[in-house]
């Protein structure tokens, strides 16, 4: 008897799926023709058409082939347009096979009929999955074999990209797949076809949407708070919308003989979105055990009602609830956002209103009316209030995260974007180790400290970063000395865990702590292109006096450029913070070089780097004695006629924005025939202010005052000039007020701007540059 | 058989049926009738497998229906509402139900198609209410099944097509023993054909017969007497009611009408001669008999 019945019910699967397969047959034509279209004709088109001279330019350069055309994937198997498009179809399409194949649950004469038949209700939602399955899983795999097929006759065989791709489709039908079980589920719990799609939407894509909003929310309320690659990624792994697409991120390390280049972040990245597909693959075999014990017990009368009970329900209405509210707070909170102190109490206001509308919307729309709003509306204010307390927890330092530094003890080592005062000249850069191809230069953005001393002098940033709480847009805290560094700090604890902060704004107080970093030789040997640049390398080397007034380029021979080099490195590790931060020594000579790119694989490099030379700098000023050119950079003061000096304000203009100590950029040059036209500005100037209408753009800041001359002090008298050229610095304190000084020098087309610290000027030049500071 | 009992079924807080519990047999036409929202769509949907009893059980040869494609298999569902597969025409119906009903006949369907008036090529979307219906009709009878339930069968048949299926019904009853249960608010739709009748009323039972037994109890009788007729000559009849217009009497008595005709006629009656009951009047006769306004109940 059982035989005979198993049997039967294999011999009616194989009946209804043929005719729901045949039934549906218009879909399955309408997914394989957009498909084609938007992805191996897409594919086609990209790679069979002719090399644009800049392309075979680049092939003549010794580029890969493949690199040429922009193709993405696991196995460079999309174009920019089918990437898109192949998402949107394989996505959309198990979502709405979900809708239509279960639409009969939702409609009472086709559950009379579908549900009177001798068919296990098992079985039924089993022949539809397997349709369901058939439709996406046939065009999909002929396209992307089809795509495999191009690839391999134009590029060749590749086993790495063909193994890519079959995998990475492998991944895409597991999402549809659970993705059709999911909405499945959701049919077999709900009455009508609209809350199916509804309720399995919002199911779909709440989670990672509430933890975006969350986490754009607690970027703006929680200082410093800076969410992981790893928590970002995740995101996007949580939900099966995501999941795929997100891969196309690491189509920038796949070569077509394997990964290059992936960093043991990216490797673990790409790990946990691979383990994500393993999961998503047996979460679909648990949804559909779940979604066939949910649909045998299923009340088939629930057909054509609206879902006003249930779990689910209350889910969906919490979600809704919760991303509305935020959603219409954050957007009331931009609108005030100029007063950033003020904004938050209105965030919460309209969080709270937006919320209850929210709620009410979906009670409305889930039951079709206002009838059972004054009802639920507790439950309404019992979510409302649920999500305000998670607002209000961000808005009041998120139980100490605000406040949170660790202790010196327990950090293994750190990370933070922070290079030093070298950094704004040229950038510093790695290339990904790999043999006969060109990889793009990727630019250093952080350094990794673990020496106790350079732990200890962050973490004294960071603790004046914390009791400061400077907050942009905040009108209580708004002030002048405040320096937009974008710091970012990873620390690794002993223990295994990390603590990650972002501070987009400090005091020049605050940053100036980072200062001790400069002389360290853990720090220099990651930010300063003398110690990581080869002597070979270097193809010229530049030595100027400060003023800009002789300059000198040499090409050294390479045990020179060694020489300099290494003296450099020492002079580096001599120096302390302190004469940094107060120099007393002399400023000498400008030395920067210029380097060739080094070969493939060097982990850091740069093309070019530079150096002050001061009297304390004994190493590299005897090398350019010996050389026989520090000789040559005296400069004549007897023919310097006149020295311009900016406001101590407008010092920034000129300086590295990203260091605890002031140093001026390097080579600042101006020409000799600009005196003519800053004499002029002088004595046409104007308070910006009164033009605001006509110069708006230019506002009131320190660029619109030096446009009309306001800023700019000429002084001509001699003995003034050597004063002011005798206290000339090449670094200073960063909350110290500096001055910048042009030295024009007659027999000189060019100069180079200089600073001084204001209070080092003479009495009569702090006077006029800065009227109302009472003189030290 | 089929036998319900103590069968309740609840939506939401409306109790549709309340400890129903009722037997029917094999190899005979069961009506059941009762107004709108008495329950009969919600036994027959019970009995179909549609449904899943919140209480009690019921089976037909003493399996249960729920989720039970042995005993599904024999049983086919016309429900009030039709659904046909969409875009469909009758030849795709019939291959969509040949998969799932192992005792689908093609022969008896490509008969059916010659009685029917009904083109098998044709879009279901496109045909009338009443072919819908008799495409519906011509499915559960191509499919052969044991037991065939039909709720408001007849609901827009011409009364050519309704005699059709009547005769192919009893056919089939007297051919291959099968038993087909139809539910209806109109007592007079199934007199001719079932030959046994429930009435449900809030979800339960509240009386059936054999049509036989029923009609052969009553007899309606209409008399004239000219001169009057005296309460104490009536009074010696089972009447059940009476009534009067003139000279003419129209009585309803338990016996046979042959025995009434000749006793009124020996009291004086210058006429007397009995005329059919319709099932619904002995219904009401039954039912007040027993304490109930049928006029309440049904209507």
């Amino acid at each position: 008897m059982t035989t005979t019945t198993s049997y039967s019910d294999h011999g009616r699967s194989k009946a209804l799926y043929r005719n729901a397969l045949r039934r549906s047959r218009g879909y399955f034509g309408l997914l394989s023709v957009l498909l084609l279209i938007f992805y191996p004709f897409q594919y086609a088109m990209k790679i069979f058409r002719d090399l644009s001279e800049s392309q075979q330019l680049r092939l003549a350069q010794g580029a890969e082939l493949m690199d040429l055309f922009g193709l993405a994937g696991m196995g460079r198997q999309f174009t920019a347009v089918s990437a898109v498009f192949y998402t949107v179809l394989v996505l959309l399409a198990p979502f709405v096979l979900a809708l239509v194949l279960n639409s009969y649950m939702h409609n009472k004469n086709a559950t009379d009929v579908y549900h009177s038949l001798p068919v296990r209700r098992e079985t039924l939602l089993g022949v539809n999955t397997a349709v369901a399955m058939t439709i996406i899983t046939i065009p999909v795999l002929a396209c992307n074999l089809l795509v495999i097929l191009m690839q391999t006759i134009k590029f060749g065989f590749h086993p790495f990209l063909v193994g890519q791709t079959l995998l990475d489709t492998a991944g895409w039908l597991i999402c549809a797949l659970f993705i059709y079980l999911l909405t499945t589920a959701v049919c077999t719990l709900v009455g009508t076809v609209f809350d199916s799609f509804t309720f399995s939407g919002i199911l779909m894509a709440a989670l990672p949407i509430l933890m975006a909003i969350y986490t754009v929310l607690a970027g703006m309320f929680l200082f410093g708070f800076e969410p992981s690659a790893t928590f970002l990624q995740t995101l996007l792994d949580i939900c099966p919308l995501t999941l795929m697409p997100a891969r196309v991120a690491f189509s920038g390390f796949v070569t077509p003989n394997g990964f290059s280049g992936l960093s043991p972040e990216n490797s673990a990245l790409l790990f946990r979105s691979n383990a994500a597909i393993v999961i998503y693959l047996l979460l679909s075999a648990v949804l559909l055990f779940g979604a066939m014990r949910l649909y045998r017990h299923r009340g088939s009368e629930i057909a054509e009602t609206t879902t006003s009970k249930g779990i689910l329900q209350i889910l969906v209405k919490f979600l809704g609830t919760a991303i509305g509210g935020i959603f219409i707070g954050m957007m009331f909170y931009a609108v005030n956002a100029e007063d950033g102190a003020t904004a938050e109490m209105p965030f919460v206001m309209w969080s709270v209103i937006g919320g209850i509308l929210t709620y009410s919307i979906i009670e409305i729309i889930l039951n079709r009316g206002f009838k059972s709003l004054v009802k639920s509306l507790p439950l309404g204010v019992g979510m409302v209030a649920v999500v305000t307390a998670s607002t209000l927890t961000i808005l009041l330092g998120g139980f100490g995260y605000e406040n949170r530094v660790p202790d010196a003890g327990s950090v293994e080592s750190l990370e933070i974007s922070y290079m030093g005062r070298f950094s704004d000249y040229g950038d510093i850069m790695s290339a990904a180790k790999k043999e006969g191809t060109s990889q793009p230069l990727k630019s250093i953005q952080s350094v990794t400290l673990s020496d106790p001393d350079n732990i200890a002098a962050v973490l004294a940033y960071h603790q004046d970063v914390v009791d400061v709480k400077f907050r942009p847009g905040h009108s209580s805290t708004d002030r002048s000395d405040i320096i937009y560094s974008n710091m970012n700090i990873i620390y690794h604890l002993k223990n295994g865990k990390t603590i990650r902060r972002s501070y987009n704004a400090v005091t020049a107080d605050s940053f100036a702590k980072l200062a001790p970093l400069e002389v360290n030789a853990e720090f220099l040997a990651q930010t300063h292109p003398a110690f990581f640049t080869d002597p070979e390398n270097v193809t010229r080397w530049t030595i100027a006096d400060p003023f800009g007034t002789h300059k000198i380029e040499q090409i050294f021979s390479d045990e020179d450029s060694a020489a300099m080099l290494d003296a450099m490195k020492a002079d580096l590790l001599d120096q302390t913070a302190d004469s940094l931060l107060h120099p007393e020594n002399r400023f000498l000579a400008v030395v920067s070089f210029d380097a060739d790119l080094p070969e493939e694989g060097s982990e850091r490099f740069a093309t070019t780097g530079y150096f002050y030379v001061t009297s304390e700098q004994q190493r590299t000023w005897k090398i350019l004695s010996e050389l026989g050119i520090a000789g040559q950079l005296e400069p004549d003061f007897s023919k310097c006629t006149a020295v311009v000096a900016n406001s101590p304000d407008d010092v920034r203009l000129y300086n590295s924005s990203r260091s605890a100590v002031f140093q001026m950029l390097p080579l600042q040059n101006f020409r000799y025939e600009d005196l003519e036209g800053i004499r002029q500005q002088v004595a046409d100037q104007k308070d910006p202010l009164e033009y605001a209408t006509e110069y708006e753009k230019y506002g009131a800041d320190s660029y619109a005052k030096e446009y009309f001359g306001q800023n700019l002090h000429i002084f001509e008298d001699k003995a003034l000039i050597a004063q002011m050229a005798q206290e000339v610095v090449a670094t200073g304190a960063i909350n110290e007020p500096m001055v910048t000084l042009r030295f024009f020098f007659e027999d000189s087309a060019e100069g180079t701007m200089v600073s001084v610290p204001f209070n080092k000027l003479p009495q009569e030049v702090q006077l006029e540059l800065r009227p109302d500071v009472p003189q030290k | 058989m089929i036998e319900a009992k103590s069968l309740v079924k609840c939506f939401d807080d409306f109790t549709a049926l309340t400890a129903l519990t009722t037997t029917i047999d094999k190899n005979s036409i069961y009506g059941l009738v009762g107004s709108n929202g008495s329950g009969k769509s919600t036994f027959l949907r019970l009995l179909a497998g549609v449904y899943m009893p919140d209480g009690g059980t019921i089976t037909l040869d003493g399996q249960p229906v729920f989720e039970n494609t042995a005993v599904k298999e024999r049983i086919f569902f016309v429900a009030d509402d039709l659904f046909f597969l969409p875009q469909s025409n009758m030849n795709d119906m019939a291959s969509f139900y040949k998969g799932i009903y192992h005792s689908f006949s093609e022969e008896r369907y490509a008969r059916l198609c010659t009685i029917f008036p009904l083109d098998p090529k044709k879009k279901i979307n496109t045909f009338s209410k009443g072919m819908k219906r008799q495409a519906a009709l011509l499915m559960g009878l191509a499919c052969m099944p044991d037991v065939l339930l039909l709720d408001e069968a007849f609901d827009g048949l011409d009364p050519v097509i309704r005699g059709a299926v009547k005769k192919l019904l009893a056919d089939d009853i007297a051919a291959r023993g099968l038993t087909v249960i139809i539910t209806s608010h109109n007592l007079r739709e199934l007199e001719d054909l079932c030959d046994h009748v429930g009435l449900l009323h809030q979800g339960h039972i509240l009386f059936e017969r054999e049509i036989d037994e029923l009609k052969l109890g009553f007899c309606k009788v209409h008399a004239a007497f000219p001169n009057g007729v005296s309460d104490e000559v009536l009074g010696k009849l089972n009447l059940m009611q009476v009534s009067r217009s003139g000279s003419l009497l129209n009585l309803v008595v338990r016996g046979t009408s042959a025995e009434t005709s000749d006793y009124l006629l020996s009291q004086g009656a210058v006429f007397a001669e009995g005329v059919p009951l319709t099932l619904e009047e002995v219904f009401i006769h039954e039912m007040e008999a027993v304490g109930y306004d049928y006029n309440n109940i049904l209507f």
